[in-house]
């Protein structure tokens, strides 16, 4: 589903509900909901993605009746009671319209998304008509989950010496770099494994250099890699690493190296990506 | 999805909330929601699958009582309906059915749609309750 | 850059294992009380079934021994939108290699999960690993054991 599709010219009041003049602080459109700037003193697009004060809580919400090409043009604005949007807009009987992703527009409830405030403006009726009585209810649910980027680095089993080695991680993009470490049974009595990390601007990584100690993040308190290593000992556990340089690089790449391993030693990793230059981020399937 | 279960011990409403006393037509237990019906003027259980009237929801009991008892009527504000319920945050909660508290996607054919309100994902539901008097097709 | 390391806590869900059947894999329980958010990341090796596929099923335990629920939707997010939560988290045969997160929205008197794989088809070694992670802790600093 999508946004109400308004044909303004469609568009007029269905009974005689509260409605007002009002200045604008920026153009907008007939059928926009809008709310109240009590600071600027003039109305605009109201906003789920916006402020608190954009959403509708605290200050006046309603619909736009005419279109202002303009800041500062005269509107006429509904505040409640029944508006035909016209048959343009398909308006589903019984449907709850709310705020959304675009300021101004009308969404059906079916197309909220999670970290959207949730601001109710009405119910679908008969012949292109919303019922529009606003609540802003100022409740914004907050998820992290597609802030950031989580790649896979390695999962596997290895019997022998044979390194764990991640991918060439691109961090374009990304200012916040953390790599989790999980270990399962490890058998071998006596292996260890080392954790190294490396960056370079090379795509290639031809220019692959190890971290500096003071360019990494420890789950501790002693030197980073240090801390994230483990041994014979440490069946599983849980490692954490983090990249965080003054001149950071572009690629980096991960890798657990065993030593004096000769049974299986089980071990997974990924790298979550974070401070993305845009959010939400997408997460591909692999 | 399906009504929210509500355990009645769990069920009050916030200190600023807006309650009001009424005398109840049929026996209730708290976080049920009801209508005022004019002609007996009595609230009785509201509900989503009767008439037009029955879905104008007014508020929520926060009381137990028989018929023809007294009941506080939380009717504007917060409504905590207890950890049991667990409304999530921002899920927008309308009138289902004899009562009931329903998330937005239970709406059905024929239920009349009533706005209630929105989760806070603390036990509560912030009321800002709408009957729209129309039917879902 | 900033750093991400110290205010989360990683705790181990599913440790790495390969995995040889049907038999469904049970986390860890994680007590998400005082912290913002929690968010469960699988990650995946090498899946030598051609035809088996892995379901992730949420669950809250409920209080004073009340047993587990299913936890709606609502109260989760997805990585793909418009695919549900713990269906954009499971994965198949053909996703060796991979990583899965799904995030659950804490809600007050519920704060204790966890997480199921449950296999079919598979009579092959599948490498499955999960972890819980947890952050924006309400109170203090993170300090993060081992295990």
């Amino acid at each position: 589903m999508a946004a109400l599709n308004i044909t303004i010219a469609e568009m007029r009041r269905d009974d005689d509900g509260p409605h007002e003049l009002g200045r604008t602080f920026e153009a907008l459109n007939a059928g926009q909901a809008v709310y109240y700037d009590a600071d600027r003193r003039a109305w605009g697009k109201a906003s789920a993605v916006s402020t608190l004060l954009a959403s509708g809580v605290d200050t006046k919400l309603g619909l736009a009746l005419s279109s202002a090409l303009q800041a500062n043009a005269s509107i006429e604005i509904q505040r409640e009671g029944n508006v035909v949007l016209g048959a343009s807009a398909n308006v589903g009987v019984g449907t709850i319209y709310i705020l959304g992703a675009v300021a101004g527009s009308i969404y059906p409830t079916s197309d909220v998304k999670i970290t959207h405030g949730r601001t109710i403006l009405g119910v679908g009726a008969p012949a292109g008509v919303l019922r529009f009585s606003p609540y802003a209810s100022g409740i914004f649910p907050a998820s992290v989950l597609n802030d950031s980027l989580y790649k896979w680095c390695f999962a596997g089993q290895v019997t022998d010496n044979t390194p764990f080695v991640s991918p060439i991680l691109d961090r374009l993009g990304y200012e916040e770099v953390t790599f989790f470490l999980m270990t399962g049974t490890i058998a071998d009595a006596d292996v260890t494994f080392t954790v190294l990390l490396e960056h370079g601007d090379a795509a290639n990584f031809s220019d692959a250099a190890a971290v500096p100690d003071g360019e990494m993040v420890s789950q501790a308190s002693g030197a980073p890699e240090t801390d994230a290593a483990f041994n014979f000992g440490d069946d599983n556990e849980v490692r954490k690493l983090g990249y965080k340089s003054t001149a950071p690089k572009r690629y980096l790449r991960l890798t657990v190296t065993p030593a004096a391993n000769a049974a299986a030693a089980d071990v997974a990793c990924f790298c979550v990506l974070g401070a993305a230059a845009s959010v939400p981020v997408t997460q591909p399937a692999a | 999805m399906a009504a929210l279960v509500i355990t009645a011990a769990q069920v009050k409403a916030d200190a600023d909330a807006t309650v009001i006393t009424g005398r109840v037509g049929v026996a209730v237990t708290p976080g049920q929601m009801l209508f005022y019906e004019d002609e007996s003027r009595l609230w009785k259980l509201a509900s989503s699958t009767g008439t037009l009237a029955q879905a104008r929801t007014g508020g929520a009991a926060v009381a137990t009582s028989a018929a023809n008892g007294t009941v506080g009527i939380c009717t504007d504000g917060l409504l905590i309906v207890g950890a049991g319920a667990a409304p999530a945050k921002g899920t927008i909660y309308i009138q289902g059915i004899n009562g009931a508290i329903n998330p937005s996607a239970d709406a059905a054919t024929t239920w009349n749609v009533t706005i209630l309100g929105v989760g806070d994902g603390n036990g509560g539901i912030l009321l800002g309750i709408n009957p729209s008097d129309q039917t879902v097709p | 850059m900033r750093d991400g390391c110290k205010t989360v806590l990683e705790q181990a869900g599913i440790t790495p294992r390969i995995i040889t059947n049907n038999t469904p894999v049970v986390s860890t329980v994680v007590d998400s009380a005082a912290w913002e958010w929690v968010v469960a990341v699988i990650v995946t090796g090498a899946i030598a079934d051609s035809d088996a596929t892995f379901t992730v099923l949420l669950e809250a335990q409920q209080d004073g021994g009340g047993g587990i629920i299913p936890i709606p939707d609502a109260n989760l997010v997805s990585q793909t939108d418009g695919v549900a939560p713990e269906v954009a988290a499971s994965f198949t045969f053909a996703s060796d290699n991979n990583v899965r997160k799904i995030e659950i929205l804490p809600v007050t008197g519920l704060p204790e999960y966890q997480l199921t794989i449950t296999p079919a088809n598979n009579i092959g070694n599948a490498f499955i690993a999960m972890m819980w992670l947890l952050g924006a802790p309400m109170h203090g600093s993170v300090t993060q054991l081992p295990a």
